[in-house]
């Protein structure tokens, strides 16, 4: 898809499926990071997203309706806004072998209409065959994150 | 002959090689005990002479008790030790109350012009960042020294962060169990490089290394890093770490912008009372709509506000580890200018004998900020 008309994006909170509210925090701050540090977009600062969503009274901004988005283009005057679904972060155990991982599906939504112009998943870390030889716990959390998120700007720009 | 030769040589190496590799490992942690100094570098011109100061009681960000009547005697004497005039205790308190002062971790506007009406040259301010009593003790401290008068401006600012095992040496007989030998320690180190700056010494730097650097980084195309500004650093957002660590973390980025000439980094108590009489209240961080209003030339006329996010400030026992992300918005066109994630422990890259283990939060923090606040300002 041709995403030249798309030069700011608002991403809005990521619905947390894994109980742990900070993990969606920590990981959407990273997506708006290194989606910025591609230059492709301007992406809207967390606070002013926040703005926008009270001043448009949105209800629930992790699954935000087709007329809330549009009422966002009004508030934030974006292009696109970016929602997310969390549904893995953390350690998973087999045996003695344990290692972090992440599970995490974006969608994009253009502000003109509301409807879907993109989604992607993807999910990373895992227990290796290394980390069974070894015992070795796997990559760090951070590491990860950045796996599963350049993963994603992959499918995004590909 | 040849062969005798040869083997006693052999055997003289071996225990000479044991004890290299014992004295390599126990001196492990010694390059981190060094302070990395932030200042600026027109201090002297800046200091009178026999001027007088007064010492703001410590203000504890270490989340846990600590025994702080005790540290400002030790640091008053230290000050004064080096020369200092200090305003007496009770005049300070009086001035306090008068003044109602309820924070100790920084002055405003009306506070810096009275401690002027006072005959007071500047102000020392002073963080306690960790206070761990028992087997491993720790300890560390940011502290600044701000001039009064009618806009109060950093002079200088710098921090120590030490631990009882940063230093095991041969056999552990390096280690420090005592907190207070290691204040001692670290306050006479801390003030050590004050006089250094006072004397006009260059302010010194960490090694930098690539684990050390932002994880990524996006910096604005039309962003000129070499023009002036003035800077507010707010506090930063604390996600689920431990108590006080987003204003810890905002510390550190203070002292470490501080290094550049160019930039004019705003006193943090000018820019606390600025969100107060504002009633900013920023549960997600600045909007673009704050960074304007905080660069209102009758607010505080900040050119840049810097803020961020604290996802790990662990440090009090253990390895230490640090994780923050870091914003900078353009106040006069609102926008954002540089956005950076840092994240490290201290034991990251630690192979052979602790070598090259940071073992404070506080130096890990450091090294982290200057090497993304340096990729930002150069």
């Amino acid at each position: 898809m041709d995403f030249s008309a798309v030069r700011s994006v608002a991403v809005l909170p990521f619905h947390d499926l894994v109980g742990d509210t900070r993990a969606a925090d920590r990981v959407r701050d990273t997506y708006m990071g290194m989606l910025l540090a591609t230059r492709a977009v301007y992406v809207l600062p967390s606070g002013e997203v926040n703005r926008g969503i009270a001043r448009a009274s949105i209800r629930n901004p992790q699954q935000p309706t087709t007329d809330e988005i549009v009422k966002l283009k009004k508030e934030l005057g974006v292009d696109a806004v970016i929602t997310g679904v969390l549904r893995e972060y953390g350690k998973v155990r087999s045996g003695s072998a344990e290692a972090n991982m992440i599970s995490l599906s974006l969608q994009m939504s253009e502000t003109q209409t509301g409807s879907t112009i993109w989604s992607g998943s993807s999910t990373k870390g895992g227990i290796s065959l290394a980390d069974r030889m070894l015992g070795t716990g796997g990559r760090p959390m951070n590491d990860v994150t950045v796996q599963v998120i350049n993963d994603l700007l992959d499918q995004l720009f590909e | 002959m040849i062969c005798s030769t040869s083997c006693s040589n052999r055997f003289l190496l071996l225990p000479l090689a044991l004890l290299v590799v014992l004295l390599l490992g126990g001196c492990a942690g010694l390059e981190h005990t060094t302070v990395s100094s932030s200042g600026n570098t027109d201090l002297p011109a800046r200091l009178e002479e026999g001027a007088l100061y007064a010492l703001l009681p410590i203000e504890n960000l270490s989340a846990s008790r600590a025994p702080l009547a005790e540290l400002d005697m030790q640091l008053r004497n230290a000050l004064k030790e080096r020369g200092i005039r200090l305003l007496e205790p009770e005049r300070l308190e009086t001035f306090m109350r008068e003044q109602r002062m309820r924070s100790r971790g920084g002055i405003n506007l009306t506070q810096s012009r009275a401690l002027r009406d006072l005959g007071v040259a500047g102000v020392f301010i002073t963080a306690l960042e960790t206070w761990r009593e028992g087997e491993v003790p720790r300890v560390s401290l940011i502290m600044r020294l701000v001039q009064s008068g009618d806009e109060p401006e950093i002079l200088w600012i710098d921090g120590v962060g030490r631990t009882g095992d940063e230093a095991p040496g041969l056999l552990g007989l390096g280690l420090v169990k005592d907190v207070r030998q290691l204040t001692a320690g670290a306050l006479e180190r801390l003030l050590d490089s004050f006089v250094a700056a006072r004397s006009g010494a260059e302010p010194g730097t960490a090694a930098q290394k690539k684990r050390h650097q932002p994880k990524y980084r996006y910096r604005a195309a039309d962003f000129d890093p070499a023009a002036e500004y003035r800077v507010a650093v707010i506090p930063f957002l604390n996600v689920d770490t431990r108590e006080h660590a987003g204003r810890i973390v905002g510390l550190h980025v203070v002292r470490q912008l501080q290094r550049y000439g160019n930039l004019k980094v705003l006193e943090p108590g000018l820019v606390r009372e600025a969100l107060l009489s504002q009633r900013m209240i920023m549960q997600e961080g600045p909007s673009l709509e704050a960074a304007e209003l905080l660069a209102a030339a009758d607010v505080l006329g900040a050119d840049l506000v810097v803020s961020g996010r604290v996802f790990a400030y662990e440090g009090d026992a253990g390895e230490s580890k640090v994780d923050f992300s870091l914003q900078i918005f353009s106040g006069i066109e609102p926008q954002v200018i540089w956005t950076s994630h840092s994240y490290g422990g201290g034991d990251d890259g630690v192979y052979f004998f602790d070598r090259g283990r940071v073992p404070s939060a506080h130096e890990l923090a450091g090294r982290l900020a200057e090497a993304a606040i340096g990729d930002f300002a150069q």
